[in-house]
């Protein structure tokens, strides 16, 4: 108890020591089972499902490492390049750069997908949490349990998150909750976004944004209702729709 | 600091509702505290629907555990509140006056042993129900090998004493079920002592009732406890297995079976096969099926080279006699022409877990073939031009064991090791007897006929062993890799050669013409290579990789022939021999890449040595020798660039060096072929060429359509050829030679695009290939000219679930212009289509049918034949989960099938047909213990790994 409070306090009181060094971070690493996916896939039959889990399903998931930077104004949620495992190939990933103005309540994200880019600039949609019993620990801090769903992609979506952090963000475009989410999981870990480090100094060290990017503006209706009849039609074309869309 | 407040209210406002007018407003406070009254301060407060738990309003309590909700809608509330290591606290609340206050709120903390033990030690999220917790045993850590008594000692609340009686919440355990069954006689210690603690997801404990106190609903106080341990799902899966029989006319059956027995870490399967039909062999799938998690292994020779991973040769040996050294993947998934038999089986075993991989195998594998094949070649020369007329009967009997070992230990989270042991031992006895008539095109007379026939017994032993060890570094990109292996090939060859040269131009006179001999060899190589690698990221774009191969290989390869004569044998000191080789090679690379953002550019180098020494000895001549080392530069350039909209484009120039067969290099004469002899030629130099590739792919993932190019092109600044005479006779005799000025390009386009999405899509595909050759024929140079164009067109018709069709057509036209030494051009015409359709009808019943035709036209000798086999068959499912299947089938309805075989060399043109297994029907069924599919594949991938 005596040890939240102190934590609090440091976050009030000492966290304005203006150090030329990182902002507020919070890393995450996410983690798909491919595998696991696969066994939602309707079109697949019993035996073709556990010859993928049972063969390559075995492998281990190499995770990849995202980041949430945070100042008084805004935050971006996005690839951790630094931290990326390096190999002297990189293939190309699609940017998703989750861009959040927190005084307007903007979303101002920047998304590449099936070929196209997009950008955001509209109000923040509001999430639907329910809050559960359960808690467990995350990353040294204690988070309770809430659920929502993505209802264009038909996964439950687990969300951890932590009075100790009252702030209301999380990985991806997950926030609403009072406090930070610091594990999130699809579809009964199907993907799993787990904080890995979190960094609370330096609060008023104005976070670097993305650069300006190119894209065709859109809304969460018409970007949503894209992504639906991309999986609709993967679907009918039997054929992973994660393969071409983020999970 | 302000800011601070500021994004506070700001986040925390994020979740906040829209506001309503003020009058039917209320406004809720309340103070938190613990049991002995001191404040939490900041505890978190939530107001929830409490119909669905949702989410409708949250604050934080002040430094005194005060809070309040201003201006919320009248109605009920679910309050919630939540501090650190205290039992949420959560109350039904109905708010109907305009200050609803909540007093002071008790919060009781949790036992601090369940607190450090549940989720600071074992991160085991806990389920609040009330005022009791339950938790999940699964993520309580214990050490491989753990029994549940040495998982159940971690639980807080339960107690083991060291004779193993359980007592829980201080009560004594009295019965243990598993997933609610008795687990031997429930007797407690029996099941705890005995279960593995990896196979345990849930714990639960609960008072046990008597059949009396169930029946009364009388409770006693101190009643006893009563344990039940939730099995984890893949620990319930045991195991999964198939087995389909067919029986048909024309003495066809086919058997095939396998069983998977798995856990999480193990994996256990048997396989076996045998068919007459060389249809539903062994396939891709009954190979991933077989193999498990062992299936795919990339890497594993650890050749390293200019790129990550790949195995790129420069160079390949090839002095070997048997054809013989590849997995047993290439068991799986072939179609034979003739007439086959074939029994196949074995047992694989995998053990995983996070820091261990162990595979073992061991696959038996026996094959008849038996074929009768006709083949007429013409060769073309200006001068002495011949059509050869070929018909031959073999029957080849192959039988082989093979044992594959594989262990992967990593060292620690940087470094692995694996370690791989593949053996196999063979057997294999072919007879082949042939006839063959050469005659004169032009005046169709006789030149020469040869009745041969032979007999060959092979055993051969193979053994391939490799370490490679890999290891990381703190430093993010850095890395390195060392390897070493050692590979033994042993093959023994008895063969029995006789044959019959009849010539018919009686100017001649020909002592060779009957033969009768029997060859002995014997081949032992053995190969040691070692191989190196280091790469080194500088800064965030480059990468430098270095790396260094090498590789000693010696062949010692002995043929004693001996001559029958009337049924004696004697050594034929001619035709006897003994070859020594030892090659080698080193060398040593070094390259730079840079890669961002889907662009990597690769510049490298390497230099290398090659060594070839042989000796070459006869019973009655001296030994001879040869010793080459050779020396290149081997330059690689590689640019691949990928946009954001799905386009890809890849440029690249290498040059390859392949060095001559030792054999080609000796300063002698063979022939042991009286029609075709040949001469060996110390200076010849290793072929070399440089090649230049641009390829060019576009993905349209939103209209699924998709374009891909490449064109390839190559020179060969020297090339190796075989100057080639051919006397009155038709013998010929041949030298390996240098040559400047080969060179070839291919390229093919191929557009995929829908019609109508998921319904109709067509495929248009087209390749072309040019190559000029240089032939050295009776001392006139020539460079033939050969091309190749070929287009295909596939398309789709899936209309609904139950309907699909899969239609493809290809043409393709070879041609080789007329030159000095062959005045007659040569083309040949292929064209061909296929249908294939699947229909799903009513009660499980499906129909398929496929059809192919294809015509094959060769104008040099007026060969024109067109091969149309139609395969028909229907089938049923049945039985629960349709986990059995009955299908009738016809295959080849029109008796049609015959192999056909055509190909254009430089000189020559060939044909080949090979009587195989026509029509035949078969009654088949299947027993799939994890069901059949009963949809329709869209796709037509038939086994592919697309998904």
């Amino acid at each position: 108890m005596k040890k939240l409070t102190a934590r609090i306090v440091y976050l009030f009181l000492l966290v304005p020591v203006l150090l030329k060094s990182q902002n507020t971070r919070i890393q995450y690493e996410r983690t798909v089972n491919w595998s696991k996916i696969v066994q939602s896939l309707s079109f697949m039959s019993k035996e073709e499902k556990d010859r993928m889990a049972m063969g390559w399903g075995r492998g281990k998931a190499v995770p990849d490492p995202y980041i949430l930077t945070i100042d008084s104004v805004q935050a971006v949620y996005e690839i951790d390049e630094d931290n990326l495992p390096r190999s002297e190939y990189y293939w190309r990933r699609e940017k998703e750069i989750v861009h959040t103005q927190l005084i307007s309540k903007k979303k101002l994200d920047y998304v590449e997908v099936l070929g196209k880019s997009f950008v955001f600039d509209e109000d923040l949609p509001k999430i639907k949490w329910k809050i559960l019993n359960e808690i467990k620990e995350v990353a040294g801090y204690v988070c309770m349990k809430a659920e929502t769903m993505d209802t264009v992609r038909n996964l439950k979506i687990t969300a951890w998150f932590t009075h100790e952090i009252p702030i209301s963000l999380g990985p991806e475009n997950y926030y609403g909750l009072p406090g930070l989410i610091l594990e999130l999981s699809k579809n009964e870990d199907c993907a799993v976004i787990t904080a890995t480090k979190i960094n609370l100094k330096n609060w008023n060290q104005p976070i670097k944004l993305p650069k300006k990017k190119k894209g065709k503006k859109t809304t969460s209706a018409k970007y949503n209702a894209l992504i639906s009849k991309h999986i609709k039609e993967s679907i009918a074309a039997q054929r992973n729709p994660y393969w071409s869309i983020h999970y | 600091m302000n800011f601070i407040k500021i994004l506070l209210v700001l986040s925390l406002s994020l979740g906040s509702l829209v506001l309503f007018s003020q009058s039917d407003r209320s406004m809720i406070r309340g103070q938190v505290s613990d049991t002995s009254g001191e404040a939490l301060g900041l505890a978190s407060v939530m107001l929830l629907d409490p119909s669905d738990s949702t989410l409708i309003e949250y604050s934080q309590a002040d430094d005194q555990g005060k809070f309040n909700f201003k201006n919320i809608e009248r109605r009920s509330y679910l309050l919630k509140i939540n501090y650190v290591s205290y039992i949420p606290y959560q109350k039904l609340i109905k708010v109907a006056e305009r200050i609803h206050d909540l007093g002071n709120i008790q919060m009781t903390p949790i036992s601090k042993e369940l607190y450090e033990v549940v989720i600071k030690a074992a991160k085991a999220p806990m389920l609040i129900k009330g005022d009791t917790i339950e938790y999940d045993a699964s993520t309580f850590k214990v050490p491989e090998g753990s029994t549940v008594e040495d998982l159940l000692r971690k639980l807080p609340g339960i107690e083991v004493d060291a004779q193993g009686t359980i007592t829980a919440e201080g009560k004594n355990v009295n019965r243990v079920t598993v997933d609610g069954k008795n687990f031997f006689g429930g007797d407690p210690k029996a099941a705890t002592k005995n279960l593995p603690a990896e196979g345990i997801s849930k714990v639960q404990v609960f008072s046990d009732l008597t059949e009396e106190q169930k029946i009364t609903g009388q409770r006693r106080l101190n009643s006893d406890k009563a344990m039940n341990l939730e099995l984890k799902e893949d620990f319930k899966k045991g195991g999964f297995g198939k087995i389909v029989a067919g029986i048909g006319t024309e003495n066809t059956q086919e058997l095939k079976g396998n069983y998977n027995k798995f856990n999480k870490k193990h994996q256990f399967s048997i396989l076996g096969s045998g068919t007459t039909t060389g249809r539903n062999g062994l396939s891709w799938n009954d190979y991933q099926d077989f193999k498990g998690s062992s299936s795919f292994n990339w890497g594993d020779d650890g050749e390293f080279g200019f790129t990550t991973g790949s195995n790129f040769r420069f160079i390949i040996f090839d002095d070997s006699e048997e054809d013989d050294a590849s997995g047993i993947s290439s068991f799986f998934g072939s179609d034979n022409y003739g007439f086959p038999k074939k029994i196949s089986g074995g047992v694989n075993y995998n053990f995983d877990n996070t820091k261990t991989k162990f595979s073992g195998m061991y696959f038996y594998d026996l094959n008849n073939l038996n074929s009768d094949a006709y083949r007429t070649q013409n060769f073309l020369y200006k001068d002495n031009p011949y059509n050869t007329l070929d018909t031959a009967f073999r029957s080849n009997d192959k039988m082989s064991h093979r044992v594959e070992l594989r262990l992967e230990q990593a060292i620690d989270s940087f470094a692995t090791i694996t370690v791989k042991s593949n053996h196999s031992l063979g057997d294999r006895e072919t007879t082949i007897t042939n006839n063959q008539h050469n005659i004169n095109p032009y005046s169709l007379s006789k030149i020469s006929d040869q009745a041969s026939s032979s007999g060959v017994q092979s055993n051969t032993a193979n053994s391939q062993n490799s370490v490679v060890f890999r290891r990381k570094f703190k430093k993010n990109g850095r890395n390195m890799g060392l390897s070493a292996s050692y590979i033994f090939n042993d093959s023994e060859r008895n063969s029995d050669i006789g044959a019959n040269n009849t010539f018919y131009d009686l100017t001649m006179v020909d002592s060779t013409g009957k033969l009768n001999q029997h060859y002995t060899t014997d081949q032992i190589v053995n190969t040691y290579k070692a191989n190196a690698l280091w790469s080194e990221p500088l800064g965030k774009r480059w990468t430098w990789r270095s790396f260094y191969n090498y590789a000693r290989s010696t062949t010692d390869y002995s043929r004693l022939v001996g001559d029958y004569e009337s049924n004696q044998l004697v050594t034929n000191n001619f035709l006897s021999r003994n070859f020594d080789n030892t090659n080698g090679y080193n060398r040593l690379g070094q390259g730079l890449i840079y890669s961002n953002q889907g662009f990597t550019a690769t510049i490298a180098g390497a230099y290398q040595e090659i060594l070839l020494n042989s000796t070459f000895s006869r019973l009655d001549t001296l030994p001879v020798n040869s010793r080459n080392v050779y020396h290149h530069w081997i330059p690689n350039v590689e640019l691949e660039y990928e946009l954001s909209n799905g386009t890809e484009a890849t440029v690249s120039y290498s040059r390859s060096v392949s060095a001559p067969n030792s054999k080609d290099l000796l300063p002698i004469v063979d022939n042991t072929n009286p029609l075709s002899i040949r001469l060996g030629n110390p200076e010849l130099e290793p072929r070399t060429g440089h090649d230049v590739s641009v390829s060019f792919r576009k993905f349209n993932r939103l209209k699924f359509t998709n374009l891909f190019g490449r064109i390839g092109y190559t020179y060969y600044d020297k090339d190796i050829i075989y100057a080639t005479s051919v006397d009155e006779r038709r013998v010929t005799t041949s030298q390996p030679v240098n040559v400047n000025g080969v060179s070839s390009l291919n390229g093919n386009v191929n557009f995929g695009f829908p019609v109508i999405k998921n319904r109709l899509t067509f495929n248009l595909g087209y390749n072309y290939n040019y190559r000029k050759d240089i032939t050295l024929v009776n001392s006139i140079e020539d460079h033939p000219v050969s091309t190749t164009n070929g287009f295909s067109l596939r398309s789709n018709i899936t209309p609904s679930d139950n309907f699909t069709l899969f239609v493809n057509a290809n043409y393709r036209v070879s041609q080789r212009d007329s030159t000095k030494n062959s005045p007659v051009a040569s083309n040949l015409v292929t064209y061909g289509g296929s249908t294939e359709l699947n229909i799903k009808l009513p009660w499980l019943i499906f129909f398929n049918t496929s059809f192919n035709l294809n015509n094959y036209n060769n104008k040099i000798n007026n060969f024109n034949s067109t091969v149309p086999i139609l395969n028909i068959s229907v089938a049923k499912l049945f039985l629960k989960d349709n986990k059995g299947e009955i299908r009738l089938s016809v295959y080849d309805l029109f008796n049609k099938t015959v192999g056909i075989q055509q190909y254009i060399r430089s000189n020559s043109i060939s044909q080949t047909e090979t009587l195989s297994l026509a029509r035949y029907f078969m009654l088949s069924f299947t027993y799939n213990m994890r069901g059949i599919k009963s949809s329709l594949d869209k796709n037509n991938r038939r086994g592919m790994m697309f998904f």
